[in-house]
């Protein structure tokens, strides 16, 4: 699958890549978790029962963000 | 694959001699011919012809039966959410309830079996089936035994809905009320007061069955392909790593529910030992696996769409095999985190808590993947046609519902969440936006195929998606909204404060919205059947097919289909560099992420499952969950039997050890300003829990937080917080907001109050009903039944029958006086329980005047005891329908008075 390759088209390059655009997706969907898990801040024991998860779902989305815009293309 | 002088695929998969049998058996032979007689005679109607694709090859023929039942299903299934959300939102709403609880609680229920297991589960199957053959491009064999297996498959569902009647009168009170998931014991008959039809267990047994013979099928055909292509393959593609791991994980998984169903099967009729608890954590492992068997639809969808549409392999083939062998690896084993309240061994809860936050590598491993398989790629190249809008919906969706799935995992932040309608949120998440997205790619990418023509519409697909994302992100949300608030899964009965409402209200809304989206898509599929542009694939590979198949949902498509050369300039090594460095971070961080929230999950698994060594002067409740109601035996400064009733002073640390009988129950306190209280009780099992009560005397409630049968909505229980000394007015109780605990009652003065039963047998739509409040001295107040509120859901009038007018001929016959009486009753706490003050009989139809002169202190009004109900409409309750009845109290409430 997308691996028997031949000759194409080259088409004109314009606007957002797919690459952005799922990006897009990973952090509205990421940033919705994180609204759900945060909506519980006024919990008491939301510091020592939450957060460390909570925190790790950030740093989590901010890696996997810098990772992928680090690593290289798939040419 | 066969194609026509035109072009137009004849059949799906490769056709030839198959030479199962050098001679048929009889059977088969049988089958065949009565196959083909009733094949040649539908084709005759266009209508079958097309729906059907009654002149294809069996295998295509097949899919489409098992993508039309999935549809049907579906169809179905979303009539009872629309059914169960109607319902709800009319108490809501204060409007008339038009269905019975068993019935609500039975929509419920076939709601998810229908969702889950005779639409997703199906078509799952179907396109699995297909694809497999196709892109292997295999020769089908034994088609009986597929046939065996979608029969079971729906013939499961028939099962499972349990019998009704038709005849004298449709009576469709018997389907089951037990959740899709059922936890031993409840519905067992001579274990539980609530018992569904043995039907219940036959149907999981025999969907079992269908889905392991699907995988068997599939596993056969595997082999045989592996076998004849030995040496000549040298990797299988990444899409068929996760089908793969899907046919391995169904017999894993179905194995459990099947010894679950079976073992609840034996319980039924008296034989076998019983484990309530062991039996849970076995159906578990069948819960958690099948959630991830469905989760694989959109898993398969990405490692198989995005590579075509991206016209490029995916990024790293052995971190797609890594993904496929931890998801298959660890999905078995996860059974206890959906019981990390149950009191289970700390260590057990701890190691699932583990693996579990180990199960996000794969997915880390999988979104990471095919992202950067989409990196390079130009924007002129990529086209959003509905396949590709629909695999970043599930993205997104994916992220939406999987990241939540952590919070869940964290055993200390699933006592805030567990039950509540967050966890509704979290799985419709992952069903809808994450599941079903990508399960509608992969059909707007094959259904041509089956069909042999194009899309007819893309304008339809367009609104199709963009009605769909509206209603399913909204749907979602006010699930989230509400679970926020503490309000928990399946309430009928919950507070009705402007927030919940609100959000109820606009839950059915967006509920409506998912469900009219998918019209768009029934009237594409059908318009395509019937007007759909003939499809030609000569010359094309699968992937230009794919390509050609999904442009047919753009209106404007201007990416050509055809495949690019690719060269690659980027070497492996490079990207396997960034893919390591990903996965090390996932791996540090999860780890940090255990190292932090372990000693909690230790203290609090440890706290449930054994008992605390209270300081001096604690409170000790003995608690039985009975269906429904709390059975509350209180030793400690304060002594006595209530029910439903809890009674503790200001700031007292209290020591709860609870069971259950003939269900698992859940004591809950879901304070917001104070730790939440949330354990799990079942029967033959102790749990425990110390607390410290609130400082603030008041009238905390604390609602049954696992559902027990169909009348579940009523049994809310009363943490009654007496003064640490003399008399305490709820001034600071109602300025705190009751310490954020959504179910309190809400306060009302006493004197000149006039309380109204509604439909439920509640006073005021609240249980416990409102608490007054007055001053010591007269007391004076009203209650009122109206005689319209007496129906099938009240409780109060022992007659269910289908004749509209039983109740009331029994209220007629009976001088409008039922045989309980109603009062106010002192709390003795000195071990005399509840104290009569006055009381009189209960009458329906005219106010009841409560009058009495009362000193400060708490007492309890109304009904103050639960109702043995027997529900039996028309008499037709037997062993094989089905069968309930329960103790119910909900015409209570609490009685404050204080200068």
């Amino acid at each position: 699958m997308g691996e028997f390759m031949s000759a194409g088209v080259e088409t004109v390059e314009r606007g957002v890549t797919p690459f952005v655009w799922l990006g897009v997706a990973i952090i509205v969907g990421a940033a919705y978790a994180l609204f759900m898990g945060l909506s519980y801040y006024n919990t008491p024991t939301f510091t020592t029962a939450a957060l460390p998860t909570i925190a790790g779902v950030v740093v989590a989305l901010v890696a996997f963000l810098v990772i992928g815009a680090w690593a290289p293309p798939n040419e | 694959m066969g194609v026509s002088d035109a072009g137009t695929p004849k059949t799906v998969v490769a056709e030839g001699p198959v030479a199962v049998f050098e001679h048929p058996p009889a059977l088969i032979r049988f089958f065949d011919r009565t196959e083909e007689a009733i094949r040649s005679r539908l084709a005759k109607l266009s209508f079958f012809q097309r729906v059907f694709q009654l002149d294809r090859d069996w295998m295509t023929r097949i899919t489409m039966l098992m993508v039309v039942a999935s549809v049907f299903w579906g169809i179905v299934g979303a009539f009872d959410i629309f059914g169960f959300e109607t319902q709800v939102t009319a108490f809501a709403l204060g409007q008339s309830l038009h269905l019975s609880n068993q019935e609500i609680y039975s929509s419920l229920t076939l709601h998810g079996i229908r969702m889950l297991f005779g639409f997703a589960q199906q078509l799952e199957l179907a396109l699995f089936g297909i694809i497999f053959v196709t892109a292997f491009g295999l020769v089908p064999r034994h088609k009986w035994a597929y046939y065996l297996s979608v029969l079971l498959v729906n013939l499961s569902m028939v099962l499972m809905e349990g019998p009704f009647y038709l005849f004298p009168q449709f009576n469709d009170n018997y389907f089951p009320a037990l959740g899709w998931y059922f936890y031993s014991p409840l519905g067992i008959r001579g274990l539980s007061s609530y018992v569904a039809s043995p039907l219940w267990y036959l149907g999981w047994i025999a969907l079992s069955v269908g889905v392991v013979i699907w995988a068997a099928w599939m596993l056969i055909h595997f082999l045989d392909w592996w076998r004849s292509h030995r040496g000549q393959v040298r990797r299988i593609p990444p899409f068929a790593l996760f089908v793969l791991a899907t046919v391995i994980l169904i017999p894993l998984s179905y194995a459990t529910v099947l010894a679950s169903s079976a073992w609840d099967l034996f319980n039924y009729f008296g034989v076998g030992p019983v484990d309530p608890l062991a039996n849970q954590v076995l159906f578990w492992f069948f819960g958690h696996g099948v959630v991830y068997i469905l989760f694989l639809i959109p898993i398969t969808a990405f490692y198989f769409l995005v590579p075509i549409f991206a016209k490029r392999p995916i990024y790293s083939y052995r971190a797609a095999f890594a993904a496929a062998v931890v998801f298959t690896v660890l999905t078995p084993v996860l059974s206890i985190h959906h019981l990390y309240l149950t009191p289970v061994p700390p260590w057990s809860a701890w190691l699932t808590m583990a693996l579990t936050f180990f199960i996000i590598v794969p997915s880390a491993i999988t979104f990471f993947t095919v992202w950067m398989t989409t990196k390079g790629v130009k924007r002129g190249e990529w086209q959003w046609n509905a396949v590709t809008l629909f695999l970043i919906l599930s993205f997104a969706g994916t992220m939406a519902g999987g990241l939540t799935g952590p919070d869940n995992n964290t055993l200390a932040f699933d006592i805030d969440l567990h039950n509540t309608m967050f966890i509704v949120s979290h799985f419709h998440a992952i069903a809808l936006l994450s599941i079903a997205a990508g399960g509608f790619a992969v059909v707007y990418a094959a259904f041509p195929l089956l069909a042999g023509r194009l899309w007819y519409s893309p304008r339809l697909a367009r609104a199709h998606f963009v009605s769909t994302t509206i209603g399913w992100s909204g749907l979602v949300l006010f699930m989230d909204l509400l679970g926020s608030d503490g309000i928990l899964r399946r309430s009928l009965i919950f507070p009705l404060t402007n927030a919940v409402v609100s959000d109820q209200v606009w839950l059915l809304v967006f509920t409506v919205i998912s469900i009219g989206a998918q019209l768009f898509f029934v009237a594409n599929v059908l318009l395509t059947l019937f007007k759909g542009e003939l499809l030609t694939v000569q010359g094309l590979s699968l992937d230009e097919i794919i390509r050609k198949l999904a442009q047919s949902t753009h209106p404007k498509p201007t990416v050509p289909i055809s495949n690019r050369k690719f060269e690659r300039s980027v070497p492996r090594a490079r990207r396997e560099r960034a893919e390591r460095t990903w996965i090390t971070v996932v791996v540090v961080l999860i780890l940090g992420v255990l190292v932090a929230t372990s000693p909690l999950t230790v203290s609090d698994s440890t706290s449930i499952g054994t008992p605390s060594d209270p300081p001096a002067g604690s409170e000790y409740f003995s608690l039985v969950n009975y269906q429904y109601y709390w059975g509350v035996q209180e030793s400690g400064p304060i002594h006595g039997s209530f029910s439903d009733v809890m009674v503790v002073r200001a700031g007292q640390w209290v020591a709860v050890n609870a069971t259950a009988q003939g269900a698992t129950g859940g004591f809950y306190l879901p304070f917001r300003n104070l730790p939440t209280v949330d354990i799990q009780v079942i029967p033959d099992a102790m749990s425990y829990w110390l607390f410290q009560a609130p400082s603030v005397p008041g009238v905390y409630a604390a609602p049954d937080s696992e559902y027990n049968g169909p009348w579940f909505g009523q049994d809310v229980a009363a943490l009654v917080v007496l003064p640490a000394t003399g008399s305490s007015s709820l001034a600071q109780y109602q300025s705190n907001g009751g310490e954020g605990d959504i179910y309190n009652p809400p306060v009302l003065g006493a004197n000149g109050a006039f309380l109204i039963v509604d439909q439920e047998g509640l006073f005021d739509n609240s249980v416990p009903g409102p608490t007054l409040t007055a001053s010591p001295g007269p007391v004076t107040f009203q209650y009122y039944i109206p005689t319209s509120s007496i129906g099938v859901d009240s409780y109060l009038v022992n007659v269910t029958s289908n004749d509209p007018n039983g109740q009331l001929n029994y209220l007629a016959a009976h001088n409008y006086t039922l045989p309980y009486r109603v009062g106010i009753y002192a709390i003795n706490t000195t071990g005399g329980g509840l104290v009569p003050v006055t009381t009189m009989p209960l009458r329906v139809g005219s106010p009841m005047n409560e009058t009495a002169t009362l000193a400060a202190g708490v007492y309890v009004y109304g009904l103050v005891s639960p109702i043995p109900y027997v529900y039996n409409p028309a008499g037709e309750s037997t062993w094989m329908t089905g069968s309930e009845q329960g103790d119910i109290m909900g015409m209570w409430g609490i009685l404050w008075v204080s200068s």
